[in-house]
């Protein structure tokens, strides 16, 4: 499976915050206030979205 | 492998992890294969995205854009993005943020191509949030598409802005500036002319939003300096 098609299996709020840091490069307060979250959301999210696509790609 | 170390390995992954909690997570990866490896995974899975975020835009587009990002502009007004950055660390003076909007119009613009040539579905799409410009408050939706009127509106009125403090900008800038305004517009024309084949296509709808909301967002923050100079 190749990154996108292991992104499109996301959640829409996972996928939204994972591209937004890890292929955007924005920090977690600029996507907290972007999505209007609390920055603990916004970084406890980038970990699970990070996992699951892990295993996706496994 | 516990929960508790596993759940802090993106923080010390992305360097937020406190001194004292990441001396800690070294100590339990030195003894423990399976967090290494969990963190491992996680590394890749970031230089990844990150490779994603390079994806080759339209060839026609990307040497200026290149140039534009690399050249100096010292006597243009800089906008500070804050240090920590991953891959945006750097100031950008006005031309480089004109580049920068037109280089995500073409990112955008890369997405609807897969999405014109079956790449992307019209359920998904390869980015679901519209980033809005590097150094400017980023929108909190997307610009409705069909709200065509106010956005016209919109349009003229920074123009008309922008017009007023044009001449406080070097010539370089105003240059600039209007030549990636003038891409931005190819953009638009292009995004409305692949919706008229395909309306119901998410990915073009959202692309056309997103290039709309770039030129918003370049002319808002132009006219801003433009003005601030006078």
């Amino acid at each position: 499976m190749d990154l996108e098609d292991a992104l499109a299996q996301l959640p829409d709020g996972a996928r939204q915050i994972f591209v937004l840091h890890d292929v955007e490069g924005y920090r977690h307060e600029e996507i907290a206030d972007l999505l209007g979250l609390a920055t603990g959301t916004s970084k406890s999210q980038l970990h699970r979205a990070r996992m699951a696509l892990r295993a996706y790609l496994a | 492998m516990t929960r508790h170390w596993t759940d802090r390995l993106s923080d010390y992954l992305d360097g937020h992890l406190p001194d004292g909690d990441r001396a800690l997570l070294e100590a339990h990866l030195r003894v423990c294969d399976e967090c290494q490896e969990t963190l491992d995974d996680l590394r890749r899975l970031v230089a990844r995205a990150h490779a994603a975020a390079e994806r080759p835009i339209p060839a026609d587009l990307w040497p200026g854009i290149a140039a534009l990002i690399g050249s100096g502009g010292s006597t243009s007004p800089v906008i500070d993005l804050g240090p920590e950055r991953v891959r945006r660390r750097w100031s950008f003076t006005l031309p480089q943020l004109a580049a920068a909007a037109v280089l995500l119009v073409a990112l955008s613009a890369g997405g609807a191509w897969l999405a014109i040539h079956g790449g992307v579905t019209n359920a998904t799409s390869p980015v679901a949030v519209a980033p809005s410009m590097p150094g400017i408050r980023p929108a909190s939706a997307s610009l409705p598409v069909g709200a065509e009127m106010s956005y016209d509106t919109a349009i003229q009125e920074l123009q008309r802005a922008l017009d007023a403090g044009d001449n406080h900008l070097a010539p370089r800038t105003v240059q600039v500036l209007r030549n990636n305004l003038a891409r931005i517009d190819t953009a638009i024309v292009e995004a409305r002319r692949a919706l008229e084949a395909d309306p119901g296509n998410a990915y073009l709808n959202a692309h056309l939003a997103r290039t709309m909301r770039q030129k918003i967002d370049l002319m808002r923050q132009a006219a801003t300096l433009a003005n601030a100079e006078s």
